[in-house]
């Protein structure tokens, strides 16, 4: 799906902020300040426990780790090792898939 | 790594943050989500700040082959939903790993002892006080737990071995690059290091197995270099025997000296000659009479000495360029040298071997002036 125009078709954090505050009948700024919170919360969550965070009805964001590996530059020859990464990863659960379908 | 965080403990944790009723942060998170898969459906496209994008991409229709069946299927277009992690929560995310950067290896770096790791790594949860930190301690960040000393210090050994010269840049970049096998881990955290001391495994398995995939390709290259290079080597032999094979006919043969007691030296003319047969048996075939035919510059003595034929004949054949008797002796004179001296009575520089020969000079090269050289006459 190629997007020509960015502001068309998506939905920036300010237009989310603002639809969601809409939906709760609270001002943008407040709303704002939640989602802040909301969202560190999260990534506290996600880091601390280094696990997965299972939201029902929407999916799972889960901590991956890649391992290191050692790669070939293909222009160089040389070999490199890539260090291990953790990487968060995010599985849509069925039924937001099946929402898609 | 199994222990699932559910939305319920968000709710709970966030409400005690923001002091909102746990009620009220339930309806949020789930206003939340719900407004995410809504604005998923309309826009395709949501941006949530300090969190990550989720974009809603369709795949195309293509075809695949049924993998029970072998039926060429359609797998069907459909959309997919993927999340792309804000910078910020990755880098919070990779954090216990933020230290690492991509390293270039050297070539000769042996990763042996990473197969050895697997090893190693259950002993070296314990191994946290190894006085062989101090090798990485200047890198690393104090918080972080040390572990695998016993990789990295086998690493930076074997690097030491292979260069002495980059060592000290080798055992840096190596530090770097096994910091990631020592897997810091943020101290509070125990189970991730159990999870990481899991992980470690395969990754080391990994490493293990690329660098045998490596070792293949090289010994492969080694093989046909080897190959390659005998092929010149037997190359070059042979291309050196044709050259002597071509030079043999035109080189003076071994001659066969006679000194005035021919007889001493017969045998030895004797195993000349059958070495004259092997080279050129046309020329022996011209010596029916024991006489060998000579070059044109020899041909005057040949003639004055008919009389040492019979001498030749008694003794079977002999070489070409045989000795035959003394001819005069020459006394050294300053600025001569034996190949004036061969030019002169033999009529060619080449044959100064023979004098060399005949009178025994132990050291040619360093003839006194006034030493009486012995001439031989040659037999035709």
């Amino acid at each position: 799906m190629v997007k020509l125009y960015k502001d068309e078709c998506d939905m920036t954090n300010k237009e989310f902020i603002q639809e969601l505050s809409k939906r709760l009948k609270k001002s943008s700024p407040e709303t704002q300040q939640l989602v802040q919170s909301f969202v560190t919360e999260m990534t506290k969550e996600i880091r601390s426990e280094n696990s997965t965070l299972m939201i029902q009805g929407f999916g799972t964001f889960e901590v991956k780790k890649k391992m290191e590996r050692v790669i070939v530059n293909p222009a160089f020859e040389r070999p490199m090792l890539v260090p291990p990464k953790l990487n968060l990863v995010f599985h849509p659960s069925n039924k937001l898939k099946e929402f898609f379908k | 790594m199994s222990d699932k965080t559910t939305l319920q403990d968000i709710i709970d944790s966030f409400s005690a943050e923001v002091k909102i009723s746990k009620k009220d942060a339930d309806t949020f998170t789930k206003e939340f989500f719900q407004l995410i898969q809504e604005a998923l459906e309309r826009d395709k496209y949501v941006k949530i700040k300090g969190f990550g994008t989720f974009k809603v991409i369709g795949i195309e229709s293509r075809e695949s082959v049924d993998v029970n069946t072998g039926k060429r299927i359609q797998i069907e277009g459909h959309q997919k939903i993927t999340f792309l992690p804000d910078a910020s929560l990755k880098e919070v995310v990779n954090q216990p790993f933020a230290d690492f950067e991509t390293v270039f290896l050297n070539d000769n770096v042996s990763l042996n002892a990473v197969g050895d790791e697997v090893a190693v790594s259950d002993d070296n949860q314990n191994e946290e006080d190894n006085p062989s930190v101090e090798e990485s301690s200047s890198e690393t960040v104090p918080e972080m737990g040390h572990e695998e000393n016993d990789t990295l210090d086998e690493e930076v050994d074997s690097d030491k071995e292979e260069d002495a010269v980059e060592k000290e840049n080798a055992v840096k970049e190596k530090d770097a690059v096994e910091e990631e096998d020592v897997e810091e881990v943020p101290v509070d955290s125990g189970i991730s290091e159990k999870i990481i001391s899991n992980e470690r495994t395969h990754s080391t398995n990994f490493m293990h197995e690329q660098v045998q995939r490596r070792r293949k390709k090289q010994t492969k290259f080694i093989k046909v270099s080897v190959t390659l290079s005998a092929l010149i080597f037997l190359f070059l032999i042979i291309a050196v025997l044709i050259y002597y094979w071509m030079l043999v006919p035109s080189k003076p043969l071994p001659n066969t000296h006679l000194n005035n007691t021919a007889i001493v030296n017969k045998s030895d003319s004797l195993n000349k000659s059958d070495s004259l047969k092997g080279s050129d048996s046309t020329k022996i075939s011209n010596n029916a009479n024991g006489v060998i035919p000579v070059k044109g510059d020899d041909k005057i003595k040949a003639k004055e000495d008919t009389s040492n034929k019979s001498n030749d004949n008694l003794q079977g054949k002999s070489g070409k360029g045989a000795i035959i008797g003394l001819k005069t002796v020459h006394v050294m004179k300053a600025g001569e040298n034996l190949y004036t001296i061969a030019e002169k009575y033999l009529g060619s520089k080449s044959k100064a071997k023979y004098l060399i020969q005949y009178n025994h000079f132990k050291n040619p090269d360093l003839i006194k002036i006034g030493t009486k050289i012995q001439i031989p006459q040659m037999g035709e």
